[in-house]
Parts: structure tokens; C-alpha cells; sequence
């Protein structure tokens, strides 16, 4: 702002107006100072009101022209100047023309140093109270590579699919020798039982299963023709068929099944026996009478008849009854049941029948 | 950034950060938390991280901590009245306490502005970019937080 003989009047009555920053109110005195008669007339009236907070002295007319000189300073407010040296962003000159216009005044150096107050300083005996908490230890640290970390990936991935392609293999094979081992234990403890039934094929390769065990699985339907036992289809539940034979279990079905014939009269009924340690095998389906007579054999009770020999009953000319009670005294042994063997005469005085019992299993033979 | 960098980080910035923390939030608590969550920050960046730009990125985690932690403190507690400067004329207030005054007498932005500036140095730009405000308003901000201490400050004067 720059004061001459044109706009003065406005500029006092900002100046009367309280509007005036303390370098316009010095420029404004200066401006009276050099217009004597401005001054006078205003004085005469006593309107003009001395500032309280400046004080005009020689010193500080003189630093105003030199402000004045500097356009940039003289354009700012004396908090701005004061700010501004606080902050750093005046100039060396500047400072020096800023100080020495505050030199000697009272009222400017108070407030200069109200305004230094507003510079803060850190307390520096405030510290964090626990730095080692936040610091980290050293470790070492493998950075794998990407592809590496890919490769390893790929190589357990694969190594689970395989170890779990084996394990569920594995598991096949084991319920196959379970089943083997079971159906060896079970002869084992039943010689003397017709058939025992406790491997249905299950699981889920049923098929595979039946398979395998078809050569050791058979059962025998009535046949009016001969004696040959007929082969059931592989993959057929067991179950199924007990129902279609001639037969009727008279012991428990969960772990053993005791056939016997549906019906004593007629034709003989071939009934599978299991009653080796060996796999049975398709010429091993005997008659009652048959077995026994190879039982006989076996134990070397019969030396007339070599074992290597196959079995022939036509030309095995043995009375039947002493057969019988060959193998129902072998059966006794056995099994340790009571075993008891009848026949009937009719008229003429021939065998009409022969009478097998061994405890709750009971057939008997028309002639 | 290597750990001993981190941990040199550690020795060289854990007080002045806690310091500038503690001044805004007034709780001491607080103030460490918010300077070691501001160090877990800094620990997940530490690989992207240079050493030389630590200290501005631990300021700018800390300073947006704090203003969550204010804020949301706001909306959960009353506020808190600040203390009035005694106008008793036989009152000799300590000078460190008046300044604490006048500063708590600050809007938020400003106080974080003067703190930034005078307590670590940093330049508007720095300060700019800690707060994410413009240079030009960091300016603004602290020429008004200087005339508003200065205000307070005249005043406790004359009353006394």
C-alpha cells in the first residue's frame, strides 16, 4: 500500500477503523510525518488516535523507507513477516531489515517473542519405553524359487495320487485274502458240515470277486439225470440261489449254513460238502455215500482201493451199510455228535431204505 | 531393507514417532500401541521398502493410526474438555503447560501440521504428503495454528 496526497483520506479511515496492519499504521504516521499540515488539521481536531502499540521514532522512519524499498515485505503484515522469519522462508536481508525495524520497540519485540513461543520443541525426555520389543531377530530365510516351489508341488501332488491309487489296491487284495483265509479257517473248524456260507461277494468289485472264487464256489442243483454238481453263474449273489436249490437251511444263516435235502424221497440229491482243507473242486461234488467211500479210502481203512486212483462207485461192489457205518463212526470222531444209521426191509425182505441221522441233519436213501 | 536397517529404524525413529503420537492422543497406551502397530507396518513393507524412505512411510502409518484411533475413540467417549488457560491474575502458570494449552486449543489438522513441522523438520511438501493435503494448505494450516497460539497466548498474557 502506498500513501499519497489522493487516497490518504481512505486510508485513514481504515487506519480509524482499526483495519490497518502495524507496517500500514507506521506508514500512515510516516505519511503524517511528512505532510505537516495533514497532521495538523487532524490533530487541531483530535480525531487522530496515537497507536498504542507503535511507537515512531527516527530509527524505525528509516527502516520503513527501507520496507518500503522492498516491495515483497513491505506487502505483508507483521504477522506474516514474523511468521515467515519463523519459518525460515525470508531472506538474510530481509531478517536484517525485519530486525531492525523491531529494534526498540517494545511492543514489536514482545510480540516477536510470542510468536517464537509458537515454535515447538520436542521433549526429548520422553522416550518409547520398550524398544528391543519392537526390534527383530536375525533368521535365516529360504527363499524358494517360484518354479521350484511349482516342481514340488507337482511332485507331492503326485506322490498323494499314488499313495492313494496304492492304498485302495491294496485294500482289494486284502479283503480277497481275508475271504481266502477265512473260508481255510472255517473248513478247518466245520469238516463236518455240508456247506458253509459266509462270503457273499460284496464290496464293489463283486464281479472280480466271483470270479476268483468260482472255481471254489459251487453249488449243486437237483439234477434227475446224474450226479453232476451245476455250475452257478460267477457273479451271482450266493444268496440268491440258496433259495432256488432243494435244500432248506437248518442252522443259523448268519455264519454257517447247514443244507440238507428239501425232501428224502426220490432221486438222490448231490449236495456240496465242504469238508477238506483243500479247495473244493469240481469232481469233489460227491454223494453222501460217495465221500464217505473216499473218506474210507483216504484214512487207509480200504487198502483194496488206491488212493490215486479216481473214484469209480459202479465198480466199488461195497455193501452200503458197511460204508455207512464206516463214515458215521468217522463223522462221530469228528464232529463228536451222535451218528445213527437204519435200514428197512420190505416184504420180500430186500433193503427198501437206508436211514442217516447226525444230529439235527437226518436224509435217508430209497433203494 | 535388512533387519539391522529395520532395527536401526527401530533406535532411530521409535521416540520422536512416540513422542509425536503421544502429543496428539494423550494416552500413553495408546500412543505405544499405535507406534508398534506402525512398526508391524513397517515390517510387512520391509522388503519393498528403502531404509531411506522409513521414516516418512512410519509417520504416514502412524499419523493415519492415530487419526482411526481418534476417531474412533470419538465415537465411543465424550470429548474431552481441554483445560481453560486460568485467568486468576495470581496464577503463574508454567510456560511448558501454557504452550501444551494452546496447543490442545488447535483444530486436529493443525496440531498434527505444527508438530510435523517443528518437531521433525519436514518441509510442506513432506508434510503434505504424510497428511495428504497440498502444499499451499499445509502452509495455511500452519500460519493458523501460529496466529492462534500466538492469540492465546497474547491473551493469557494481558489478563495476567
Amino acid at each position: 500500500m502506498e500513501i499519497d496526497i489522493n487516497n490518504y483520506e481512505s486510508v485513514l479511515i481504515d487506519y480509524f477503523d482499526g483495519n490497518l496492519n502495524a507496517l500500514e499504521v507506521a506508514e500512515v504516521l510516516l505519511f503524517l510525518e511528512q505532510h505537516p499540515e495533514i497532521k495538523n488539521e487532524f490533530e487541531a481536531l483530535g480525531t487522530l488516535p496515537e497507536p498504542e502499540n507503535i511507537n515512531i521514532d527516527s530509527d524505525y522512519k528509516s527502516n520503513l523507507k527501507k520496507l518500503n524499498e522492498n516491495k515483497a515485505l513491505a506487502d505483508k503484515s507483521f504477522n506474516e513477516l514474523m511468521i515467515a522469519q519463523l519459518e525460515g522462508e525470508t531472506s538474510i536481508k530481509e531478517n536484517v531489515i525485519i530486525n531492525e525495524m523491531i529494534e526498540g520497540n517494545q511492543t514489536l519485540i514482545k510480540l516477536k517473542s510470542t510468536f517464537q513461543l509458537t515454535k515447538l520443541a520436542p521433549d526429548l525426555t520422553i522416550n518409547y519405553p520398550d524398544k528391543s520389543a519392537l526390534k527383530r531377530k536375525e533368521a535365516i530365510v529360504f527363499y524358494l524359487n517360484k518354479r521350484f516351489a511349482a516342481a514340488a508341488a507337482l511332485l507331492l501332488l503326485a506322490s498323494l495320487v499314488f499313495l492313494i491309487y496304492r492304498n485302495s489296491n491294496s485294500n482289494i487284495d486284502h479283503i480277497e485274502i481275508a475271504q481266502t483265509k477265512n473260508k481255510a479257517s472255517e473248513s478247518n473248524q466245520t469238516q463236518e458240515k455240508v456247506k458253509v456260507i459266509d462270503e457273499l461277494p460284496i464290496q464293489k468289485n463283486v464281479a472280480q470277486i466271483a470270479k476268483k472264487n468260482s472255481a471254489n464256489k459251487h453249488y449243486t442243483a437237483p439234477s434227475k439225470s446224474n450226479n453232476t454238481p451245476i455250475l452257478l453263474a460267477e457273479a451271482m449273489p450266493i444268496r440268491e440261489h440258496i433259495s432256488s436249490l432243494p435244500v432248506k437251511p437248518i442252522a443259523s444263516i448268519e455264519k454257517s449254513l447247514v443244507l440238507a435235502p428239501k425232501s428224502i424221497s426220490g432221486d438222490l440229491i448231490p449236495v456240496e460238502i465242504v469238508a477238506s482243507n483243500e479247495p473244493s473242486k469240481a469232481e469233489d461234488f460227491l454223494t453222501i455215500g460217495n465221500f464217505m467211500k473216499k473218506k474210507i479210502i483216504e484214512r487207509g481203512k480200504d487198502n483194496l482201493i488206491e488212493k490215486e486212483k479216481p473214484i469209480n462207485t459202479e465198480e466199488l461192489a461195497i455193501d452200503p451199510l458197511t460204508v455207512a457205518s464206516a463214515g458215521a463212526s468217522i463223522l462221530e470222531k469228528t464232529t463228536g455228535k451222535k451218528v445213527f444209521l437204519s435200514r428197512s426191509f420190505d416184504k420180500s425182505g430186500s433193503v427198501k431204505s437206508y436211514t442217516f441221522a447226525a444230529g439235527d441233519f437226518k436224509f435217508e436213501r430209497i433203494k | 531393507m535388512t533387519i539391522a536397517e529395520f532395527n536401526t529404524c527401530v533406535d532411530l525413529y521409535a521416540d520422536s514417532l512416540y513422542r509425536f503420537i503421544l502429543k496428539n492422543v494423550k494416552d500413553e497406551d495408546k500412543a505405544k500401541d499405535i507406534v508398534q502397530d506402525t512398526y508391524e507396518k513397517l515390517w510387512l513393507k520391509v522388503s519393498d521398502l528403502e531404509s531411506t524412505n522409513a521414516k516418512s512411510y512410519m509417520f504416514t502409518a502412524a499419523y493415519r493410526t492415530m487419526i482411526d484411533s481418534i476417531r474412533r475413540d470419538k465415537k465411543f467417549s465424550p470429548i474431552e474438555k481441554l483445560p481453560e488457560p486460568s485467568h486468576s491474575k495470581h496464577a503463574q502458570p508454567d510456560l511448558k503447560q501454557t504452550i501444551d494449552n494452546a496447543l490442545a486449543k488447535l483444530s486436529e489438522i493443525q496440531r498434527n501440521v505444527l508438530l510435523l513441522r517443528d518437531y521433525e523438520g519436514y518441509n510442506y511438501e513432506q508434510i503434505g504428503e504424510i497428511t495428504g493435503l497440498s502444499e499451499s494448505q499445509v502452509k495455511v494450516y500452519i500460519y493458523r495454528a501460529r496466529i492462534a497460539m500466538k492469540e492465546y497466548l497474547v491473551s493469557l498474557e494481558n489478563v495476567i
